[in-house]
C-alpha cells in the first residue's frame, strides 16, 4: 500500500515477557506498520484491516484474536469510529477489541516477508542487497515485493514502484509475472 | 553509489530526527528504505499501526 514505509509480524497484547511463535503465551500474533499519514491516513488501514480479514467471528484462541492497538487518543477515536461503521453498514457485531498498545515484540526472522521467502531467486537478490537480515525485512522495497507476490496493490502502483526496487531485469520480470497471474 | 544514497538519506534524516525528535525507530526504517516512499524534504511524519488479524 502506498505511504506504508515497512511491516514486521511480531506478538503483542499479552504479559508472558519475551515471547516466541513456541511460547506465545498470552500473546496474539500482530503485524506492525510504519506509515506516513501525509500519504495513507490512519482511517484508510482501518479500512483495509477490516477488508482485509473476518472481524465478526470470535476467535478460537488468544493467538488468533482480532485487535486493534491503538497509539493515542486519535487512533482509539478512529478504531471506535471504523467498528461503528462495520457495523452499521454488515447489521453484525464486530468482535475486534480496541486495546491501548503497550509492546510489541518482533516475530522470529523466518516469519517476516514469508511470501517474498518463498520466492527463492528474487529473495536471493534481495539478501545480497541487503546483507544483514533484519535490514531486508524492514525495508520498503521487501515490503511492496511481499506485497505485490501476494497480489495486492494496483497495477498503476507496480509499474511505478518496480523500477525502483533495485532488482535485476529476471527478478523483474518474475515479479511481474507473479504480480499479474493474480489478476 | 549504493553508500551515497544512503549517505544522503542518513544526512537528511539526522537533520529531521534533530529538528523534529523523531525516534530512532522511525529513523531505522527510513535509512533501511531503499525507495522514497517519504518525501526528505519535509519532515518524516510517520506514525505506526499495530494490529492482530487472526
Amino acid at each position: 500500500m502506498e505511504g506504508v514505509i515497512s511491516t514486521k509480524v511480531g506478538y503483542a497484547g499479552g504479559t508472558t515477557p519475551d515471547p516466541t511463535y513456541r511460547a506465545i503465551g498470552d500473546h496474539s500474533e500482530a503485524i506492525s506498520l510504519v506509515f506516513d499519514p501525509g500519504i495513507i491516513s490512519y482511517e484508510d488501514l482501518l479500512r483495509e484491516l477490516f477488508k482485509a480479514h473476518d472481524p465478526f467471528s470470535p476467535s478460537y484462541s488468544r493467538q488468533y484474536a482480532s485487535i486493534i492497538f491503538v497509539h493515542d487518543e486519535d487512533q482509539k477515536q478512529a478504531a471506535q469510529s471504523a467498528v461503528k461503521q462495520t457495523e452499521q453498514k454488515s447489521g453484525r457485531t464486530v468482535v475486534t477489541e480496541i486495546l491501548p498498545y503497550t509492546a510489541f515484540y518482533r516475530a522470529e526472522d523466518y516469519h517476516q516477508k514469508y511470501v517474498l521467502k518463498r520466492h527463492s531467486s528474487i529473495h536471493e537478490e534481495m539478501c545480497s542487497i541487503y546483507p544483514v537480515e533484519q535490514d531486508m525485512t524492514d525495508s520498503t522495497a521487501a515490503a511492496r515485493i511481499n506485497g505485490f507476490l501476494s497480489g495486492w496493490g494496483s497495477p498503476d502502483h507496480f509499474e511505478r514502484t518496480l523500477p525502483l526496487l533495485g532488482l535485476s531485469e529476471k527478478s523483474s520480470k518474475r515479479l511481474e509475472a507473479v504480480f499479474y497471474s493474480h489478476r | 553509489m549504493k553508500k551515497a544514497i544512503l549517505l544522503v538519506l542518513a544526512a537528511s534524516t539526522l537533520l529531521s530526527v534533530a529538528a523534529y525528535g523523531r525516534s530512532d525507530e522511525t529513523m531505522q526504517n527510513v535509512l533501511t528504505s531503499d525507495i522514497p516512499a517519504i518525501d526528505l524534504s519535509r519532515p518524516p511524519l510517520t506514525e505506526i499501526a499495530t494490529f492482530a488479524l487472526g
